[in-house]
């Protein structure tokens, strides 16, 4: 199996801004500095509001980074640009009463959706991929209806932001449907996962 | 007789008095004569008095709305606080009342038109939550600083836009007015010559510190020719048309001017306190719970894959 450097290195970045507070103030998504420092719809998500958020977010990506990265570079990259470009725009126009926002959940969501439609639709661990889907988009409904959030008991500084979960889920989704790498473009498939591309 | 129609008052009564002089004449055979010679010679005279030409003018001023008395007051400002993002009202200063003006302003409803214009502009800027169009009815004339905190208290605004006018229209008439002395070349000829000078002029202040933040002026010059008889529509239409175009250039340097005050908030932030009132903060987040359970299950399906 070889390292999944892209995960790596955003994991590595994530940490280091959390230590260099002067650059998560700079990249972190405020609505009202958006016009004159427009990085932040696309940095914000390296930023984190104290240590508990920066672990498990890193966490959830890590791995779920990690099985899409394994199973090709390619559709690891397209799926965190998309949701990239996505989450940040998505919020300033589908939740005009957020001011600040910052976390890693929404790529991992991406990369969590990706991985599961994959396993879904190509029925291989079926029940397991079903599990993950049918949690995460618990989880969403939840945070939707209750504005404290269902999985999280760590978060009383700041709210959950289910729509950020929500574009993450969709970028995932139509990547994975969009760019479908065929069992020859994969990389490796150390984890197997190209059996469940065939 | 009048044939006078649309022109000043003086001019109603200088053709009208003659007139009346031609005709109370009688019996006497020369009598006519001599009063035609007198009625062309005096028309005569007229039309070189109209080729001194006439101005009409409509002003608003912010000053004299702050400051309404004479005596040597000034307000002192203090450093600005403004919590972002702002209320916002927009109103035209009320007008002073010009002594042979024969005007009156644009209405009421094609000023909530130019300031909707405005508004328009800016409502979607991400430091301004609310623009309230205040009617110039709300404004005492001279009503000032104390005038402001009222509608501060009403409309709960923190930062007021003034909107002030002045307009002054020139008329002068050119060698084609002789015509106007056949009646039908005053429905026909094109004989005046109007100049419309107007600018509009937008004041921000911050109310509570009674601070001018920046300012932002529009021009517009029209030109234009007309009959005698429809001189006052052409006079009102070019006086809308003035508007219009300094209200359109004021936008394009109140746009200029915000982007300028911006760099000064940053440069000089002795001068200006800005804080954020910013929203609700939310961040994507698993938790531990979910980020155990989603992490665990997808590692238990990587590995069942890897096995398969």
């Amino acid at each position: 199996m070889r390292p999944s450097w892209i995960t790596i290195g955003m994991v590595t970045a994530a940490l280091a801004v959390h230590v260099i507070t002067p650059l998560a103030d700079a990249l972190r998504f405020e609505r009202l500095l958006m016009d004159d420092e427009p990085w932040r719809l696309f940095a914000c998500h390296l930023v984190h509001f104290n240590t508990a958020h920066l672990f498990w977010n890193c966490l959830v990506f890590a791995v779920a980074g990690t099985l899409l990265e394994q199973r090709s570079s390619r559709e690891f990259v397209i799926t965190v640009g998309v949701s990239i470009i996505a989450i940040g725009p998505g919020l300033i126009l589908g939740d005009p009463g957020l001011g600040t926002y910052c976390g890693l959940s929404g790529i991992g969501a991406a990369c969590i959706a990706s991985v599961a439609y994959r396993g879904v639709i190509d029925r291989a661990n079926r029940t397991i991929w079903l599990i993950v889907a049918f949690l995460l988009i618990s989880k969403i409904t939840m945070e939707f209806l209750q504005p404290q959030p269902l999985l999280a008991g760590d978060t009383a500084t700041f709210r959950s932001v289910p729509l950020a979960h929500a574009i993450g889920i969709l970028a995932g989704v139509l990547s994975s449907s969009l760019f479908r790498v065929r069992p020859s473009d994969t990389d490796v498939g150390n984890l197997g996962l190209d059996s469940l591309a065939r | 007789m009048h044939i006078g129609i649309g022109r000043s008052d003086v001019e109603i009564i200088f053709i009208d008095y003659p007139m009346r002089g031609a005709f109370v004449t009688r019996g006497d055979m020369k009598q006519p004569v001599l009063s035609t010679v007198v009625v062309l010679s005096l028309l005569g005279s007229g039309c070189m008095s109209v080729h001194q030409g006439r101005q009409n003018h409509q002003r608003s001023s912010v000053t004299e709305f702050l400051y309404p008395n004479r005596e040597a007051r000034t307000e002192q400002p203090r450093i600005p606080h403004m919590e972002l993002p702002l209320n916002v009202g927009i109103a035209f200063v009320p007008e002073k009342k010009q002594k042979y003006s024969r005007g009156s302003g644009p209405s009421e409803k094609r000023k909530e038109e130019f300031l909707k214009k405005v508004a328009e502009q800016f409502k979607d800027r991400p430091f301004i939550k609310n623009i309230e169009i205040i009617p110039t009815t709300y404004l005492k004339p001279g009503g000032g600083f104390d005038n402001l905190e009222q509608l501060r208290t009403m409309f709960d605004v923190e930062v007021i836009a003034l909107v002030a006018y002045d307009q002054i229209q020139h008329t002068d008439e050119d060698w084609l007015t002789m015509s106007y002395l056949t009646v039908v070349g005053a429905f026909l000829i094109q004989g005046e010559k109007n100049d419309t000078s107007t600018m509009m002029d937008t004041a921000v202040f911050h109310i509570p510190s009674r601070k001018l933040l920046f300012r932002a002026p529009g021009t517009s010059h029209v030109k234009a020719r007309s009959t005698l008889v429809n001189h006052s529509e052409r006079l009102r239409l070019d006086s809308d048309k003035g508007m219009a175009g300094a209200n359109t250039k004021m936008i394009a340097n109140l746009d200029r001017e915000l982007s300028e005050f911006k760099m000064r908030v940053k440069e000089k932030p002795d001068k200006y306190k800005i804080t954020h009132a910013r929203g609700y903060i939310g961040g994507g987040n698993f938790g531990a719970l979910g980020g155990i359970a989603i992490a665990a299950l997808m590692l238990i399906g990587g590995h069942r894959a890897r096995r398969s």
